[in-house]
């Protein structure tokens, strides 16, 4: 589901809170284009990828806790 | 997002970097910057596939935002080098609650769309310290 079409061009932002989907508060600086994602209250992707240390790390390892993945651009 | 480390921690947030380039890289960027969390190697690109991280147009990559964003960089002292990796491949963050449901998703159509660390923390702040958000009923 995407956010209005006449919404002006910016970054996506999407906050999910326990009364459902809603729009974020603005933030100095930063524009909103799309209200929501369809990704939002959705199963989060599993994954089991290796840390630079060789750690395998799991989805289901961190079930119970809350995980923030940031996934970067090019390193360097 | 390093200086909300305390924050996140206090708030019960495990961060988790992601990299799609090779394990010598990701070693090397950890040793150099300290990086405080696990960076994970996804050289595949299965999360950023699945997380909708494609590649950034031409107009993000070297619009005025990137350019700011590289300003805002170099004034705390970190210039920017020849990229040895795909710059076109965009980033992006996915919070998670402790059901394994996604909270938070933004995809950064270039280097200067970051959303603000307050924001993520406001995400994750809308559930009390310590109580899970509200479980959904699978998919079937």
């Amino acid at each position: 589901m995407r956010g209005p079409a006449c919404a002006p061009p910016g970054p996506v932002h999407v906050l999910g809170g326990p009364g459902g989907e809603r729009i974020g508060a603005p933030v100095p600086g930063w524009r909103f284009t799309q209200v929501t994602s369809p990704l939002v209250g959705r199963p989060a992707t599993a994954f089991a990828l290796r840390d630079t240390a060789g750690r395998e790390h799991r989805l289901d390892g961190y079930r119970g806790r809350w995980l923030l993945l940031v996934l970067h651009r090019h390193l360097f | 997002m390093r200086q909300a480390e305390g924050e996140l921690a206090r708030l019960g947030v495990q961060p988790l970097a992601v990299t799609f380039e090779g394990a010598d890289a990701a070693r090397a960027y950890v040793a150099e910057t300290g990086l405080p969390w696990p960076l994970l190697v996804d050289t595949e690109r299965r999360l950023y596939r699945a997380y909708e991280m494609r590649k950034a147009r031409l107009r993000h990559l070297w619009g005025a935002a990137t350019f700011r964003a590289y300003w805002r960089e170099a004034r705390l002292g970190r210039f920017p080098r020849l990229p040895r990796a795909d710059t076109a491949q965009q980033g992006g963050d996915v919070l998670i609650d402790p059901a394994g449901l996604v909270r938070f998703h933004h995809v950064g159509r270039g280097p200067g769309d970051r959303p603000p660390v307050a924001r993520l923390l406001a995400a994750r702040r809308d559930f009390p310290v310590g109580e899970s958000a509200p479980q959904k009923p699978a998919d079937t």
